[in-house]
């Protein structure tokens, strides 16, 4: 029976998906028989599969119709009808052809642009394709090149055209997502990537990914963490400067925080913080530190400007330390894959114990970054700093400066890790009366940091810090590590 | 998956009582077997046809799934269900499971999954595995109250249609997102269609609906 069946199939099988071929070679399709009956329910079964759109069975059930009673009248003009519809469309195809045959060789050399990182070059391809036709696969690529540069307004408006298309609604919904994220919508980039997920599982990592950082932005956005840890030298100056003989100790600290911007990632922002730091056995280094601050920020298109005022006051054993006023200013701008910022402040620092009171006055400080993004997850970025800190005891202010290097990476799963390393070449800006020399330090400062996402508003926090302190002063010399485990909470209430 | 499909369908077509049925059921599995999809689809639904309670339903399903025709597959598959229950194994079931996946019936993808077991062989099985971890975060993902909407206007749309059987799954899969809402959006109205729609299902009977 299968052999029969075999043979059977191969002498249809040539004309199987050409509603033509059958008028052109009806005296070589010898009848094998005539059933009206089995005609007919093929006849039939050609009506509903051509009444489906999926004219290749429709043409086969009419072809086995004919097979089975050759004067199946209508079953022939049923065929025919295709034929003379697949013709039109040939045709129709055929004038389109070369026209289209243009348009794909330039989507390919956007594509290939796209993935030699030319963005630029990607979409001046793109766009010559979207205006001859509307390609809503053109205006989605065209869209994401638009986004990878920072221009968002210009990115949602392709998208949206994108959107209209069902097979890619999913991956443009992803990136409105995104930037609706970026713009600080985080209601709106929540819906939008839940939309994602659902329309396209493919995404469903990704989109969950966003969405996790969706749920911990908004409006208002309420925090709290906790963390044990161990340091290794307790007892330093405010400006680093070792004290003891290396008191190591443990500690456990507590924070809240709270962040509100009201009208969104662009306008006023105001954000309190507090924390309590307590020393297993160093009680005198006990902390407790209340902060708050008033800003303002402008973005567009993935770049921003910022201005802030902040207040920070600590108590250190309980008994007053610190209180500083702080003016901040700042900005980033994204330029494809790399992104250029800087942050200039001025503290004013009122140091309120008697014996460390010289170390109160102005500190100036200035830091340029540049980062950089090779993939879609891994980050370089390399910096500069600047710091000046004009204290009120001269022989304790100093000038210093060095560079910055760092790199973060983000797995699949919800896993990132960041490394950065830093050298501070520092120099007092005045004899040390009691030393009789002008004091010059160096600092390499090392810094790993893991973290896990739990669940969508819990976070696990694993940091070391170690730092190497040299100084043309054997006694300030001295190495500090640091170990920390701690849990975020984190939720967008608004 | 394509060797196992073939070797199932097969195995499976000898084994028929009537001949003339089988004759196509054969036909449509050698085609099947082939890729030549369209040409298998119709000799499954003439194999359908003569003997409806003869279990092709479940081939035409598979073959609609082939075909990139899942919530016609949905459809069939349902019928298959009333009308040859006996003959549903682990494979058709994978078939079904990828209906529903395509349709975006992801509950129901992943309920069907879940009870492929062993019985379905060790690279279907896989596959199904496979599947099932990438739907695990979309199905305990809480929903949008777009993505409810969505369920909600194709099942009115496929009752209008009356596709009963597609009607019933896309509200059933509302329910079930909206389940994973604190808030229930729109869960009452999708319990209330699933109550309306159950008995018009069964008075309707499983042949009669619109389908193919």
């Amino acid at each position: 029976v299968i052999v029969v069946a075999a043979l059977l199939i191969t002498a249809v099988a040539p004309a199987a998906a050409d509603p033509c071929a059958f008028d052109s070679n009806s005296a070589s399709q010898a009848p094998t028989g005539h059933d009206a009956e089995a005609a007919a329910l093929y006849r039939q079964i050609g009506d509903e599969e051509r009444e489906a759109g999926d004219s290749a069975a429709a043409t086969f059930a009419y072809r086995e119709a004919l097979r089975r009673s050759p004067r199946d009248q209508r079953a022939r003009s049923a065929l025919a009808r295709l034929c003379v519809d697949a013709r039109r469309t040939r045709g129709a195809n055929s004038a389109a052809d070369t026209a289209a045959d243009s348009l794909g060789l330039r989507f390919d050399e956007g594509l290939r642009l796209m993935e030699r990182g030319d963005r630029k070059g990607a979409i001046a391809a793109f766009e010559a394709v979207r205006s001859s036709t509307s390609d809503p696969s053109a205006a989605l690529l065209e869209g994401i090149c638009e986004y990878e540069r920072g221009h968002d307004r210009r990115a949602r408006t392709l998208l949206l055209e994108a959107k209209m298309e069902p097979e890619i609604a999913g991956t443009a919904q992803f990136f409105l997502g995104i930037i609706a994220l970026r713009a600080g919508d985080s209601a709106e980039a929540s819906s939008l990537l839940a939309s994602a997920r659902a329309l396209d599982p493919r995404l469903a990592t990704n989109a969950s990914d966003v969405l996790r950082l969706a749920r911990r932005d908004g409006r208002l956005v309420l925090s709290a963490f906790t963390e044990g840890g161990f340091d290794s030298n307790v007892e330093l100056t405010p400006d680093g400067t070792i004290t003891g003989g290396g008191s190591a100790d443990g500690y456990g600290l507590a924070a809240i925080a709270l962040f509100a911007r009201p009208y969104g990632i662009s306008g006023p922002y105001f954000r309190a913080n507090a924390q309590y730091r307590e020393q297993a056995r160093i009680t005198a280094y006990n902390l407790a530190d209340v902060a708050g601050a008033l800003g303002v920020r402008a973005s567009r298109d993935g770049g921003s400007v910022v201005a802030e005022y902040a207040y920070d006051f600590i108590a250190l054993g309980q008994s007053p330390f610190l209180s500083a006023h702080r003016l901040l200013g700042g900005g980033r701008l994204p330029l494809g894959a790399f992104s250029f910022a800087a942050t200039y402040f001025a503290r004013f620092e009122s140091f309120l114990s008697a014996g460390i009171s010289g170390y109160s006055g102005l500190r100036h400080d200035v830091e340029a970054q540049s980062d950089w993004r090779p993939g879609r997850r891994s980050t370089v970025l390399v910096g500069y700093h600047l710091g000046r800190d004009a204290t009120k005891d001269a022989a304790l202010g100093y000038l210093e400066h060095g560079p910055l290097a760092g790199f973060r990476l983000g797995l699949d799963r919800p896993i990132r890790f960041g490394v950065e390393g830093r050298l501070t070449l520092r120099r007092y800006g005045a004899v040390d009366p009691d030393l009789g020399v002008e004091r010059a330090d160096r600092y390499v400062d090392g810094a790993v940091s893991g973290e896990l996402d739990l669940s969508e508003h819990w976070t696990v926090r694993i940091v070391g810090t170690a730092r190497r302190a040299l100084s043309n002063i054997a006694d300030f010399q001295y190495t500090k590590v640091t170990a920390s485990v701690g849990l975020v909470y984190a939720v967008g209430v608004l | 998956v394509k060797r196992a499909a073939l070797l199932t369908l097969l195995l499976a077509v000898p084994a028929r009582a009537q001949s003339s049925a089988d004759d196509h059921l054969l036909a449509g599995a050698q085609y099947f077997h082939q890729e030549r999809y369209p040409e298998a689809l119709v000799e499954f639904r003439v194999a359908d046809r003569m003997a409806p309670a003869g279990g092709a339903s479940w081939y035409v399903a598979s073959t609609l799934v082939k075909l990139k025709r899942p919530e016609e597959a949905i459809i069939v598959f349902a019928r298959a269900e009333a009308s040859a229950p006996a003959d549903r194994d682990a494979l058709l079931d994978y078939y079904h499971a990828l209906a529903c996946y395509d349709a975006k019936l992801y509950g129901c993808a992943d309920r069907l999954l879940g009870g492929l077991g062993g019985q379905a062989g060790p690279r279907i099985a896989a596959q199904a595995q496979k599947i099932r971890t990438d739907l695990a975060l979309l199905i305990a993902a809480t929903p949008s109250t777009g993505t409810v909407d969505w369920y909600h206007n194709r099942g009115a749309n496929t009752e209008k249609a009356g596709q009963l059987a597609l009607a019933v799954s896309y509200y059933d899969e509302a329910l079930r997102l909206s389940s994973l809402r604190t808030d229930g959006y729109r869960r009452m109205e999708a319990s209330a269609a699933l109550r309306r729609l159950q008995p018009q299902r069964k008075a309707q009977g499983a042949t009669s609906e619109k389908g193919p």
